[in-house]
């Protein structure tokens, strides 16, 4: 197979565009599709201080690459969750990408803040595993970049996430989460940094072997309590009705982000309340993570490590 | 021989091919999704036209992760 642009050998066929590319061609491509992302959505502005979440693998240090190669100079945030094995062998990779890049790295572990690992603190809650992490993430991942003043937080979310979560939540019509996705979240002052996704209309095949052709080392491993998750039944089976009809995947994605417009529209906001303690949104007086602190007798502010390779 | 290197999965598996043969089919021999996994031959990423003969290294990389 040739590549469209140059009749160089292709390092990869995209049926979804249907074209095939050379490697050099083939990271443009990427390249040039989040520069669009970017830009349609209006995620970054020139001078935005960017914070991203990075786990390790292959979207999250993507992500960190893409953008210093933009030149936002991201810091990047790693979560230990203090799972057994795993989280030391990604913490690795990432201290290593970081080094790299020569970027500033923040380093926050839930055994340090809490004296237990998510699998001990969803016990707690009383919350299954991957629920409990989201949710500490979420929380984690807002905190330190508003308390480091990093105004945007990228996250290395995929069109292939997008996809499963947006088909998860139809098939039992979450109505509370349907329109709740979207590529950007505007800041809240004083409560939420805005968030962005520039690689939510990637798939995780581009991403993969942009990973894999820019020669970034990444964990192949996955979280050992995702096996058997829901997003990975629907993964696959949203694999094979791509494989039988290229391109489905991204028309789904785009076809709700058309929605969503006309339904953000029409809707006003329900009302939210914030945590008394932390001013994060909550449901009832203080925020899940505030409510255990309590519950623990862990004080309110906590540290987190500071790796700067930018010097 | 060629050596099939699945991080993971079926890490270091040796298989015997008895004619050249596309990742294509090779996939299909092994009953993944093509939709899934990108290919490395000898070091390089690939399309899944490539043909592959005894001696060569395959690097099968699953690319779908738990999100
Ligand atoms: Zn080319």
């Amino acid at each position: 197979m040739k590549c469209k642009l140059c009749n160089n050998k292709a390092a990869i066929n995209l049926r979804a565009y249907n074209t095939s590319l050379c490697k050099a061609h083939f990271l443009s491509f990427v390249e040039k599709r989040v520069t669009e992302t970017i830009r349609k959505y209006k995620l970054l502005n020139k001078g935005d201080s960017v914070l991203v979440a990075v786990s390790g693998g292959k979207d999250s240090l993507s992500l960190w690459h893409i953008l210093t190669k933009f030149g936002y100079a991201p810091e990047g945030l790693y979560i230990d969750l203090g799972i057994n094995g795993y989280s030391d062998r990604s913490l690795k990779k990432v201290l290593s990408f970081a080094k790299e890049v020569k970027a500033r790295l923040w380093v926050v572990s839930l055994k340090e803040i809490f004296g237990l690992g998510i699998k001990e603190l969803a016990r707690v809650l009383k919350r299954p595993y991957c629920s409990a992490c989201g949710t500490f993430k979420r929380y984690l991942m807002n905190r330190i970049s508003m308390e480091r003043n990093l105004r945007v937080l990228a996250t290395g979310h995929n069109l292939d996430d997008e996809v499963s979560s947006l088909l998860g939540n139809l098939l039992y019509w979450k109505e509370e989460y349907l329109w709740k996705k979207n590529v950007v979240l505007e800041e809240y002052e004083g409560h939420l940094a805005k968030k962005i996704k520039p690689f939510f209309l990637i798939s995780e095949r581009e991403i993969a072997a942009y990973a894999f052709l820019s020669g970034i080392d990444y964990i192949y491993e996955e979280c050992p309590y995702s096996v058997g998750a829901k997003t990975l039944l629907y993964k696959e089976i949203l694999s094979r009705i791509e494989d039988q009809s290229p391109g489905t995947k991204l028309m789904f994605l785009k076809g709700y982000l058309k929605r969503l417009k006309a339904e953000k529209e029409g809707r006003e906001q329900g009302p939210v309340s914030y945590c008394t303690i932390c001013n994060y949104p909550s449901w009832g007086q203080k925020c899940v993570f505030c409510s255990l602190t309590e519950r623990l007798d862990i004080p309110y502010k906590f540290e987190y490590k500071e790796y700067d390779f930018s010097k | 021989m060629i050596s099939i290197l699945m991080p993971l999965e079926f890490d270091g598996k040796k298989m015997d091919i008895e004619k050249p043969l596309r990742i294509r089919q090779l996939l299909k021999k092994l009953s993944l999704n093509p939709e899934d996994y990108i290919v490395v031959v000898n070091d390089t990423l690939v399309t899944d036209d490539e043909i592959v003969k005894n001696e060569d290294n395959v690097k099968i990389i699953r690319v779908v992760s738990g999100g």
